[in-house]
């Protein structure tokens, strides 16, 4: 369905939309500003409006910022079957991005799924990733304690109940994302509208099912999962010998902090994790120091 | 809900698609709890029968069964509202509320570490309005 962008979002959101075809599919990104490439990637269930507040400061400092939206969110195309939404899809579609606006040496962002999709393309293509930033994510086939528990969240995605809560009742946007935040005054009515309005109809919502339902439960129901795939990069993360910098919440319930203390012992250049008093899209609760961070991070990988 | 029979293909409604599940063998008891309880073979996807239930509103469904080759059968289901004639849709809180009489009458079904407790106090937590407030 297309729709116009409503004032409510464009007032916080006020990029110019670009598209390309990656892998047969019409890929949505925002692309602003000019210097050194940072990719800001987000998971599931956003889209590029997770980083709002991101873009003008880190152009601000310098940078040009690329944020695509994953193929069955946000802005992207969002085809109605489930053949478009495996881990090496979005991968690969990631690939074709950079590839086609001929990014080199950029620096990852990744939170939530963009953590197995981007880490994924570094183990692929280590030369052309000059750094890496990791906000509550995993790359790893063993489960966390919310994951594998059966309320709420794999009660959420379970065969029938999953298109019910989350394709006909939306349940991750209009509750979700406000139950992983700290800072819930700062979801209001215009920021959810931000976040719901691409995804309007129940067969707009498809990936909002298809991505829980990839997450490894360990050996268990590992044919149904990204098991391999993710069990492919844990092996390669200690040989990732990119710079990384880590930033958590200490309260994340999804991914608990403990997940930053293993990134930090895994991979080989990693500084020390940064905890902030935030849940899972910290994206929300820490923008302006996140990006302090990233940019005090990447000035002093040139010193 | 119940499950019911109709003679004919129930000539005179149009079905509208409510509910897709592609993935039923995702939690592969889910399937298996489909297959016993309707006693479904193979072979249904070629003329097999039709499944309808009546929700406690007096709204009837439809469930298709997909098959797929190169997966177990029924890899998928499809719930389809019943409406008469060119009558409108009702609106989605009253569809939702039938749906999730079929929601319990499943859990309840599949069992197990599938509790109907973990399905309200889900719903609850996700502000479904018709889930009850799980017991403390």
């Amino acid at each position: 369905m297309v729709t116009e962008m409503p004032p409510i979002v464009r007032d916080q959101y006020p990029f110019q939309a670009h598209y390309l075809k990656v892998n047969g599919r019409i890929m949505h990104y925002v692309d602003e500003g000019d210097g050194e490439p940072i990719l800001l990637l987000h998971g599931n269930p956003t889209w590029t409006f997770l980083y709002r507040k991101f873009i003008p400061i880190l152009v601000k400092a310098g940078y040009r910022v690329v944020s695509p939206d994953l193929i069955g969110l946000g802005r992207s195309e969002k085809p109605c079957n489930d053949y478009y939404n495996s881990l090496l899809h979005h991968t690969s579609n990631l690939d074709q991005l950079l590839t086609k606006l001929g990014l080199k040496n950029v620096t990852l962002v990744m939170q939530d799924w963009a953590g197995p999709i981007g880490l994924g393309y570094a183990i692929r293509r280590r030369e052309n990733v000059r750094a890496m930033l990791l906000m509550s994510t995993w790359a790893w086939t063993d489960v966390s304690p919310f994951h594998s528990s059966i309320f709420p969240w794999r009660m959420m995605h379970a065969p029938v109940v999953g298109p019910y809560f989350l394709q006909r009742r939306n349940a991750l946007t209009e509750r979700g994302l406000w139950l992983s935040v700290v800072n819930r005054d700062r979801m209001t009515e215009e920021v959810i509208e931000g976040y719901r309005f691409h995804m309007q109809s129940y067969d707009e919502r498809g990936a909002f099912l298809r991505f829980p339902r990839m997450i490894p439960l360990g050996e268990k129901n590992k044919e149904n999962t990204a098991y391999d795939i993710i069990k492919q990069i844990e092996e390669q993360l200690p040989r990732l010998d990119i710079p990384a910098l880590i930033i958590w919440g200490e309260p994340d319930d999804v991914f608990p902090k403990e997940w930053a203390e293993r990134f930090y012992e895994i991979l080989p250049r990693a500084e020390k994790p940064i905890y902030v008093n935030a849940k899972h899209f910290i994206q929300e609760d820490e923008p302006e120091f996140i990006c302090r961070e990233l940019i005090r991070f990447l000035r002093s990988l040139k010193e | 809900m119940r499950w019911i029979k109709f003679e004919d293909k129930l000539p005179g409604y149009r079905r509208e698609l409510v509910l897709t599940e592609t993935r039923l063998d995702h939690y592969d008891e889910f399937r298996q709890f489909f297959r016993r309880e309707l006693e479904l073979q193979p072979g249904d996807v070629d003329g097999g029968n039709n499944h309808y239930f009546r929700a406690d509103s007096g709204r009837i469904y439809e469930v298709v069964f997909v098959g797929k080759t190169g997966r177990p059968f029924p890899c998928g289901l499809e719930i389809l509202l019943l409406v008469e004639d060119i009558e409108p849709l009702p609106e989605d809180d009253e569809i939702d509320k039938d749906l999730w009489e079929f929601l319990r009458w499943m859990i309840a079904g599949v069992g197990g570490e599938w509790t109907l407790d973990a399905l309200e106090s889900t719903g609850y937590l996700y502000r479904v309005p018709f889930a009850r407030r799980p017991v403390k």
